[in-house]
């Protein structure tokens, strides 16, 4: 059994005790941590824009949303002998793609109910704690809260479900947010993906927390928490038309509830897949997306 | 007899932090399952080292994994291997009653459970394997040596990996933190 090992006050033959060697092992890894700490901050106030570069890939790295359910089951399969080799191991590259489903789905479609689950609050307590580690001391720069890259769309067709014609909207409206437009409507460099996709709304920078708008008068269609769009509100202001607000920090309209062109609905914030504290805006007729900013340049 | 029969349970503050935010983040029910598996897991420790007469008192849930603690000098190597051996064995039974009872994804939590235990690393059923049969066959001492050195390796080799996974497949960070978790424990010790 162990004689000595708990009796760190023997002294050794080298006239030392255990407890001194243990006690200068633990002075040398607590020196070279706080060593990494003090060259962690040097290097944010030094490159604080390439600190922020690396933070937002590292985090979109980590958070890439894996169906670990997917996953084990394929594996499962396998062992039931139901897949091949080759079919389990494809079905653990499609799971590794996919946005995991959440068993006790919080689906789009589910209107207010997502605000009174016990997950949710969770959740939004967790996000609060998180955040605040995270902080921003500066306002955003518009040019850093979402990649503003336009590419030219003449050459490139339109995705079908979207529509570049200023329609006329039957009825008033309001700019969301205040906030600065960084990321426009159309074709552009995801900012954290780095492929080019079309964009289906509107980004605004804004400091987290700042209030969010009803676009025109209507009734919340939806509220709840995806993974990628993070906290989303979906108001609806009839005749089809519909408005959407991604990455909310928190969302005050309940499912259902009237609104007013102009209330407070939500505040802006970084949930989900975003680079910063930003409002994500889309308007929407019959599952058709809109230019916002045709609408919105108006209102200023 | 100067240790009641009874088993004694004892969780890690660590443990229950981290089992209560994984717990919150969980939304597809993988919790539970691992829950399962883990039981019959330990299961199966149990089982054998009371058939060999080792007479596990204590099973205690720590950040770097759950530790079953026994009279060790009861065991001979050969038998402490088999009782290393029984955890892992019990999951894969686990793993392929759940496939036959179409429980795809506990079937897979399960294997994954017992393959990840197999892997020749300290503080797992695989490393204890590894020291009980280099035990056998050389000394004590180098059995220890050659242990720690295989666990350190494998270890980094697992977060290294862990790392190249999360970067070129975007696999998620598990296998990272398994990693660090593993390597970790050999700085402590």
């Amino acid at each position: 059994m162990d004689y000595n090992y708990n009796n760190v006050n023997i002294k050794r033959r080298s006239g030392k005790t255990d407890y001194d060697r243990r006690g200068k092992k633990r002075a040398v890894r607590l020196w070279l941590c706080l060593g990494i700490f003090v060259l962690a901050v040097c290097v944010r106030a030094v490159a604080p824009g390439f600190s922020r570069d690396m933070s937002a890939e590292v985090l979109g790295v980590i958070d890439s949303s894996v169906d670990y359910r997917g996953a084990f089951a394929a594996v499962g399969s396998f062992v039931a002998g139901e897949y091949t080799l080759g079919e389990a191991i494809a079905a653990l590259k499609r799971s590794g793609e996919q946005e995991a489903e959440p068993v006790a789905a919080e689906l789009p479609e589910s209107s207010g109910a997502a605000e009174n689950n016990l997950q949710t609050m969770y959740i939004q307590c967790l996000d609060a704690g998180l955040r605040r580690l995270q902080q921003e001391q500066a306002a955003p720069a518009a040019a850093d809260s979402e990649s503003a890259v336009i590419y030219e769309a003449e050459t490139e067709r339109l995705p079908d479900n979207v529509c570049a014609e200023a329609v006329k909207l039957p009825f008033d409206y309001t700019r969301p947010v205040d906030g600065v437009k960084s990321s426009d409507f159309g074709y552009r460099l995801h900012p954290i993906e780095n492929v080019e996709k079309f964009h289906y709304g509107m980004d605004f920078a804004a400091n987290e927390g700042a209030d969010i708008y009803a676009f025109a008068d209507g009734h919340v269609a939806a509220s709840g928490i995806s993974e990628t769009a993070g906290k989303y509100l979906i108001i609806s202001h009839g005749d089809g038309w519909t408005t959407r607000y991604f990455h909310c920090d928190e969302v005050y309209a309940t499912g259902g509830s009237r609104v007013e062109r102009g209330q407070v609905v939500a505040a802006v914030g970084q949930t989900g897949v975003a680079t910063g504290p930003n409002l994500h805006f889309e308007l929407m007729c019959d599952g058709v997306y809109y230019d916002p900013g045709l609408y919105l340049d108006e209102q200023n | 007899m100067n240790r009641t029969e009874r088993m004694k349970f004892d969780v890690s503050p660590a443990f229950a932090l981290a089992a209560a935010l994984i717990y919150l983040l969980d939304e597809q029910g993988i919790f539970a399952l691992a829950v399962v598996s883990a039981a019959v897991h330990e299961l199966g420790h149990y089982l054998t080292l009371r058939a060999f007469g080792a007479r596990p008192y204590l099973l205690r849930l720590e950040i770097t994994g759950a530790a079953m603690y026994f009279d060790e000098g009861r065991l001979s190597y050969g038998r402490e291997l088999l009782a290393a051996l029984a955890g892992p064995l019990a999951g894969l039974l686990l793993a392929f009653a759940a496939a036959f009872c179409g429980a795809h994804a506990l079937s897979g939590v399960s294997l994954l459970l017992s393959v990840f235990n197999l892997l020749p690393i300290g503080g797992l059923d695989g490393g204890r394997i590894l020291y009980a049969a280099l035990a056998m066959l050389t000394d004590q001492g180098r059995a220890l040596r050659v242990c720690f050195v295989v666990t350190t390796l494998s270890a980094a080799a697992m977060l290294i990996i862990g790392i190249g996974l999360m970067i070129y497949v975007r696999s998620g960070g598990a296998l990272v933190l398994a990693g660090a978790i593993l390597l970790l424990r050999c700085i402590k010790n």
